[in-house]
């Protein structure tokens, strides 16, 4: 509630005082000693009443009392009677505009977006929230509808799927009032039937009408998982294409080499296409839809992951302990020389610089995994988790400790060479050897592609959510440069980004209007949107007010009233 | 209003006297001179004999030196009917010190100075109009009446001295001298005055009531002041410009008093209401600085 948008109940109580106090002010005189006086006569040519004095007499006259009070009534309810003007609703209504991936198909998200400002100028302002990687508020109660199209320039849909169950799941505790709310869903589609059913009373969820999506087909999806070949340095790209083909081809292609995609499936008008086995070198995949007449309709890229496989040197007296796990990674080259992660026992054979899995002595170390390297803090934690050692002591095995009552703990530590793990050599006893649990194949490969430095597979890279990259700098499609701390580098919007080491990050599935948008701004005055031709009714009432003075100051100077 | 008529007052009266230069003719015997001639003791000139003439006023002396027959004139002393035309309206009667009091006072004193001169004395009270008279009384010891009737008066309208005026000299009364004792407050203004005091026959006398406090009120700040006749109310910041406002308004309305006195020829008594009006009529008639 601010000054402009009172409630009822305020702007009731805010008139009743105004009245109020108009009422003292009419009651307020000046209080004048009575003096009886033979004759006036020579006091009426004295006097010259001063403008207090002609207020306060004002006031007292019936009739200018009851036009001063209007016009004050009326002012108070255009300045603070807005909700008046709809029957204070009990209902909230919030709008939340779906900013998925899926709604940059075919302008989808443009088509929403003007259906949706359309509609609140006709209806009345509400809140609506761009439900996008993360959540946004475009729009408060009662702010000018206009201002909608004004904050949506340079909104795109973002590289993430659709967040409408997760916005709502952060709304919902802020219902504490018990307010009816209606949550209108603008281009997402209905969540399941069983998250409709978990929320509370009074909280209903409808779709704005929207229409069909465009006519044109478009690229619904495109992603990349690990090959289903099971090979490591090999991704599997996923296609998806929807609306009516028309006649529309899809072409594929990687760096420029054209690829055949293989039709998966078929489902509600949507087409789904598989390219498998493809190299994963972090090549930049396109995928453009093509019209008859050869213009595009649609384009997405992305940018396979880089991995290769990993060469492993494992020292002579562990060989027994780590090999059957290591020959079935298929991660993992064994070599003699040359490798990437040297596996060793107490340091032994290696170089400062070099990537090693060591087995130390209890002594050596405090903690029974340690992951030290040259990395910033947050980067070493990342890779403790990473090479998920938090599991380990959930693994009902390990958590049996070699010695009784002591308590395995997993550390990092910054240092100045090459990335290391170490770990007791105790976990290797006869009696208690974590390399027969279940836990250590998934240690040792994540330790190994940590140590190696190999490319996480990313499902998708979603503007808005951080991601850890091997570069500080990196750059947009237009040239704008961003500055990422530490390689943790936040993609402000869907596209492609490139780093000087020419590696190169995609936030799939851009706008398919792919010209760069300019983060919104002041707008000029020629792109305002044309203003609201219904009454306005503060407007009104300050023209009433208007006319009322106008009609005071004519009964004034006719001296009908004072 | 008994208490306007001490003892005191009553017995300070005796020693007034006032002379009139003329009187009309017609009159009882009294002590002023009159242009009636022949029944007189005191000789004031000769004129040649015309029928009708009585033959004891020839003057044969004349004839017998001259040859031609001349007659003796003797001033006449006649009487000088004073009307006294007291203010009674409700202006008169408000104040700590109503100016009726000094008003009627003086009244008394006028009819006590034309008393002792064996003069014809009526009263007729105005306020809007003239209200119930007191017959012409003479003789000094009828000075009593006219207290008894002047203290009887009650507080009338509003003034409306024109009105009165004009009531006044309807009557047809002898000529005589009409003293006129007012605060003048009439809100007719100075002009319809002037235009009622035209009318009359008589000569008149004007006796302006005021006090110190009409030039220079003593007031300050917000004051509601309250018209004592009308009840009108006017709301006034007496501040310092307003007082000068009003001294302008006061020396007007006595400017034109006094215009209106003079272009009638009457004198014009200033009495204050706070001094002495005994002492005041004495000193007036005595050095005769009247202001018309």
């Amino acid at each position: 509630m601010n000054l402009a948008h009172l409630s009822p109940a305020a702007t009731l109580l805010g008139l009743a005082a105004l009245l109020v106090g108009l009422f003292l002010l009419q009651r307020l005189r000046t209080r004048h000693r009575e003096r009886v006086v033979p004759t006036t006569m020579f006091w009426r040519q004295a006097a010259e009443e001063s403008r207090a004095r002609v207020l306060v007499e004002r006031f007292r006259h019936l009739l200018a009392f009851l036009l001063v009070a209007l016009v004050a009534a009326l002012v108070w309810l255009a300045l603070a009677g807005l909700e008046l003007e709809r029957g204070a609703p009990a209902l909230e209504r919030i709008y939340l505009l779906d900013g998925s991936a899926q709604t940059a198909a075919r302008g989808r998200f443009g088509e929403l977006l003007a259906r949706l400002a359309s509609h609140l100028e006709k209806e009345g302002a509400e809140p609506v929230i761009f439900c996008g990687a993360r959540p946004r508020t475009l729009l408060e109660r009662h702010e000018d509808p206009r201002l909608l199209r004004l904050r949506a320039r340079g909104l795109a849909p973002e590289a993430c799927a659709p967040a409408i169950e997760r916005t709502v799941r952060e709304l919902l505790p802020t219902f504490k009032d018990g307010r009816p709310r209606e949550l209108v869903l603008v281009g997402a589609a209905q969540p399941p039937a069983e998250f409709l059913r978990l929320l509370p009373e009074g909280v209903t969820l409808t779709a704005l009408p929207c229409g069909s999506a465009a006519e044109r087909p478009a690229i619904g999806a495109l992603g990349a998982s690990p090959a289903l070949s099971l090979e490591h340095a090999r991704a599997d790209v996923l296609i998806e294409v929807q609306g009516p083909r028309d006649g529309a081809s899809l072409l594929v292609d990687l760096e420029g080499a054209p690829l055949a995609p293989v039709l998966a499936g078929r489902d509600d008008g949507c087409e789904r296409y598989l390219i498998e086995n493809l190299e994963a070198a972090g090549g930049l995949l396109t995928a453009a839809l093509a019209g008859e007449d050869g213009a595009v309709l649609d384009r997405a890229s992305l940018v396979l992951p880089r991995r290769a496989l990993i060469r492993v040197s494992v020292a002579q007296e562990l060989r027994p302990r780590l090999l059957p796990a290591l020959v079935h990674d298929p991660a993992v080259l064994l070599v003699e020389d040359g490798a990437d992660v040297a596996c060793v026992l107490r340091g032994a054979g290696t170089g400062p610089a070099a990537a090693t899995l060591d087995f130390v002595e209890r002594r050596a170390q405090e903690a029974a995994f340690l992951v030290s390297g040259a990395e910033e803090r947050a980067a070493l934690e990342e890779a403790l988790g990473a090479i998920d050692l938090g599991a380990i002591e959930r693994v009902p095995d390990a958590s049996s400790a070699p010695a009784a009552h002591e308590e395995i703990t997993a550390a990092f530590a910054q240092g100045t060479g090459g990335r290391r793990v170490s770990l007791w050599l105790d976990l290797l006893l006869a009696d208690y050897d974590f390399t027969q649990t279940a836990a250590f194949p998934v240690f040792l490969g994540a330790a190994l592609r940590w140590l190696a430095g190999a490319d996480p597979h990313l499902p998708f890279v979603a503007a808005g959510a951080p991601v850890r990259t091997g570069s500080e700098r990196w750059r947009d499609e237009p040239g704008r440069e961003f500055f990422a701390a530490g390689g943790l580098f936040t993609p402000p919007r869907a596209g492609l980004y490139f780093a000087p080491d020419g590696a190169r990050l995609a936030c799939v599935l851009p706008p398919s209007d792919a010209a760069p948008k300019e983060a919104a701004g002041a707008a000029d005055e020629e792109e305002l949107p044309p203003g609201d031709a219904r009454p306005h009714l503060p407007t009104w009432l300050g023209l009433i007010a208007f006319l009322l003075l106008l009609a005071e100051w004519r009964l004034w100077r006719s001296g009908r009233i004072p | 209003m008994h208490d306007y008529f001490d003892a005191r007052f009553l017995e300070r009266l005796r020693n007034l006297r006032i002379l009139a230069r003329r009187v009309a003719r017609g009159g009882r015997r009294a002590e002023q001179r009159s242009l009636d001639l022949g029944s007189g003791i005191e000789f004031h000139d000769h004129r040649q004999y015309s029928p009708r003439d009585e033959f004891r006023a020839i003057d044969w002396n004349v004839y017998r030196r001259l040859g031609k027959v001349f007659v003796r004139l003797f001033e006449e002393q006649e009487d000088l009917p004073l009307y006294l035309l007291p203010d009674v309206s409700a202006s008169m009667f408000v104040e700590d010190v109503p100016r009726a009091r000094a008003g009627l006072r003086c009244a008394l004193a006028l009819a006590a100075i034309s008393m002792n001169q064996h003069d014809r004395v009526a009263v007729f009270p105005c306020a809007d109009g003239l209200l119930a008279p007191l017959r012409p009384v003479t003789g000094k010891n009828r000075l009593l009446d006219v207290a008894s009737f002047l203290a009887r008066l009650e507080p009338g309208g509003e003034t409306d001295l024109r009105k009165a005026l004009r009531a006044f000299s309807c009557l047809g009364l002898r000529p005589g001298l009409v003293a006129l004792i007012s605060d003048f407050f009439d809100p007719a203004g100075g002009e319809a005055l002037a235009a009622a005091l035209g009318r009359l026959r008589h000569r008149l006398l004007l006796v302006q009531l005021v006090r110190a406090s009409d030039e220079s009120p003593p007031f300050s700040g917000e004051v509601r002041f309250v018209d004592a006749e009308s009840g009108d109310a006017r709301d006034v910041t007496v501040d310092r410009a307003a007082l000068l406002r009003y001294g302008a308004a006061y020396a007007a309305f006595q400017r034109a008093l006094t215009a209106c006195a003079r272009s009638r020829g009457a004198p014009l008594l200033r009495l204050d209401v706070e001094q002495d009006e005994v002492a005041q009529l004495a000193a007036l008639f005595e050095s005769r600085k009247y202001l018309a």
